[in-house]
């Protein structure tokens, strides 16, 4: 809220940065310029039009290239909408991949999406250890949304954490003694008992605190962080990370995925919809992205959808088709491999 | 497949083609004055979303056949009516407006596409608050509508709209239990404390000070407070009553054009 009233205020530099204005501009001008090279008769306004539009609607990131991606926390969120609009019969099906088998997912829609990134990711999941075990799409997805849209605010409280972690650990103890003001005996009393496991929470979101909303990435809300810290003594870091993952209100605030109950819904709409939604891109790179807008508001971009519907089927077939090989691979090692591997992944599952 | 596509990103391709004709494109197609405008507009309005506005400028530019009243009212959004810029916006829809036919040798701005205007402004109000307010400020179809009165109408429409948004938000703290229907007896309580805030004239300063402390969070507490005291259920309140009540409060201060 108090960001909103600055954008008056502030100079007309910071307002256009802190909106990536000149980073959109830029780029729609760079894609333009590319896109003439195979069409000289490209109809510049009309380009911009699609390529704004489709900003807007979010369906701007299919195939562009990571650093373009991650550039700015409008196209992070769309890219994780992306892949979960372009995967979900995965968790629909209810199959659990390997990190590699994610990694090759994005790489279909990124083709240089870090594998550090999944591997962030499979940490949060599976807090920290058996990197190798299946995750199923539901927890790899939110797990993924928040790793990827506060990347740079979990590296932060990474930080936070390890010297705070660091200081409590020796005798003195000064952190965690005022804090056994306002908590309970209770709190104070397993601070004692467990030294190691984790850092007093209360503690942990004081110096967590200062870095939300004052910085010029993304934080989560400050609210949910409350939510998430007051109500357990002591926290890991991992379990922090899957806290907030978990966070039905976090995962709102970011605005792009449904609730966890309706993930996997409705899906067999949008499904049978998306041959018309992937349509190549090759040749009208944005255009051809507009039309990945939500059914609803589809109606005025019909047109545009039919004029390539060989290469959009194209795609689609290439996507499904990896999705599939991908999916009787897992099928075939489940069947043979014993059921070890199973339950452990299932026990992440929850 | 992906791979091919990166032909697509500038960096890999643009050393093929010389610098010079990339700068003669855009020259020549007039996207540089394009963007130049676009920038100008983005700084001088702030708008809330940049990449939505972006997105309904170049829609708007597109977009050749979209009336001139649907062109007034983009620009009159544009901003809130708050900024300074808000009365460039007006005057430019003004001159849009100005090139509206009224027959084979006449244009300008007449009664009924500044009616239409004021209609499309109130879209989103209930359609009883919104003929209230067109009789007030309504001007004969064949009338000529000068700029001062044309752009009072607008600021007024502009103030109720908000007006009407924040009634909307003054229900939902209301409705308590979220039901979308909020105890009559609060409010009639709200309502009674706004009316006789609106009800002051601009004269009477102690009155003016009075209200607003009326409308403060402390003066709407007590009334609040007096409202439950009572206890009595009177049923209960839709958010389109409430609102509708509330704009009529506002409309009885605008005053009518004739």
């Amino acid at each position: 809220m108090t960001l909103k009233e600055d954008r008056f205020t502030m100079s007309a530099d910071r307002y256009l940065a802190k909106n990536y204005v000149i980073v959109y501009l830029e780029d729609a001008i760079s894609q333009l310029l590319a896109h003439r090279e195979e069409n000289p008769k490209v109809e510049p306004l009309k380009y911009l039009s699609q390529y704004f539009s489709s900003l807007r609607d979010g369906n701007h990131t299919m195939f562009r290239e990571f650093s373009f991606i991650k550039s700015t926390s409008h196209s992070r969120a769309s890219f994780v909408r992306l892949f979960w609009k372009c995967f979900r019969q995965i968790g629909k099906k209810g199959d659990l991949l390997s990190i590699q088998e994610y990694h090759s997912l994005l790489g279909l829609l990124c083709t240089d999406f870090p594998f550090k990134l999944v591997q962030k990711t499979a940490r949060i999941v599976l807090i920290d250890d058996a990197l190798d075990c299946l995750i199923s799409f539901t927890d790899f997805i939110y797990a993924f949304q928040v790793q990827f849209f506060y990347e740079e605010f979990l590296d932060k409280c990474s930080e936070l954490y390890q010297t705070l972690q660091q200081s409590s650990q020796s005798p003195r103890d000064p952190v965690i003694v005022p804090t056994s003001n306002d908590q309970d005996a209770g709190g104070a009393h397993q601070s004692n008992h467990l030294p190691v496991d984790g850092v007093d929470s209360i503690a942990f979101f004081r110096s967590v605190y200062p870095v939300c909303d004052r910085v010029n990435y993304s934080t989560p809300p400050v609210a949910a962080l409350k939510e998430i810290l007051f109500s357990t003594p002591r926290i890991s870091f991992y379990g922090f990370l899957m806290a907030i993952a978990k966070s039905e209100a976090i995962n709102e605030h970011i605005g792009r995925l449904p609730p966890k109950m309706e993930l996997l819904e409705g899906a067999d709409i949008e499904l049978t919809s998306l041959p018309f939604k992937l349509p190549g891109t090759r040749s009208r790179p944005p255009s051809g992205t507009v039309t990945q807008r939500s059914t609803s508001s589809g109606h005025g971009r019909a047109s545009l959808t039919q004029l390539q519907p060989n290469s959009s089927s194209l795609v689609r077939g290439k996507l499904s088709e990896k999705a599939n090989r991908i999916r009787s691979h897992r099928q075939l090692a489940l069947e043979t491999s014993d059921e070890s591997d199973d339950t452990s992944s299932d026990s992440s599952d929850d | 497949m992906a791979a091919e596509r990166r032909k697509a990103i500038p960096s890999t391709s643009d050393d093929n083609k010389p610098l010079d004709s990339d700068k003669q494109f855009l020259e020549r197609t007039n996207v540089n004055a394009v963007v130049r405008d676009v920038l100008g507009k983005i700084i001088a309005n702030r708008p809330e979303d940049p990449v939505t506005f972006l997105a309904d400028y170049f829609e708007a530019l597109v977009e050749e056949q979209s009336s001139l009243v649907q062109r007034a009212l983009r620009v009159i959004t544009m901003t809130h009516h708050s900024r300074p810029v808000f009365e460039v916006n007006v005057r430019d829809s003004y001159n849009l407006l100005s090139k509206h036919k009224v027959n084979k040798k006449l244009k300008g701005v007449n009664g009924s596409v500044y009616t239409e205007l004021l209609q499309a402004l109130c879209r989103n109000l209930p359609s009883s608050v919104t003929i209230k307010l067109v009789q007030k400020l309504e001007c004969f179809e064949h009338e000529a509508v000068p700029y001062d009165v044309f752009r009072s109408s607008i600021f007024a429409c502009c103030v109720l709209r908000e007006y009407a948004f924040i009634a909307e938000q003054l229900f939902a703290s209301l409705d308590i239990q979220k039901i979308g229907k909020a105890d009559k007896a609060l409010c009639d309580a709200v309502m009674d404390q706004l009316k006789t805030a609106l009800g002051s004239s601009r004269n009477d300063v102690r009155r003016i000070i009075e209200s607003s402390y009326n409308l403060a969070p402390e003066g709407l507490h007590q009334a609040l407070e007096r409202a439950l005291s009572r206890e009595q259920t009177q049923g209960v309140c839709t958010s389109e009553h409430f609102i509708t009540e509330a704009c009529d409060s506002f409309l009885a201060k605008v005053k009518k054009l004739k």
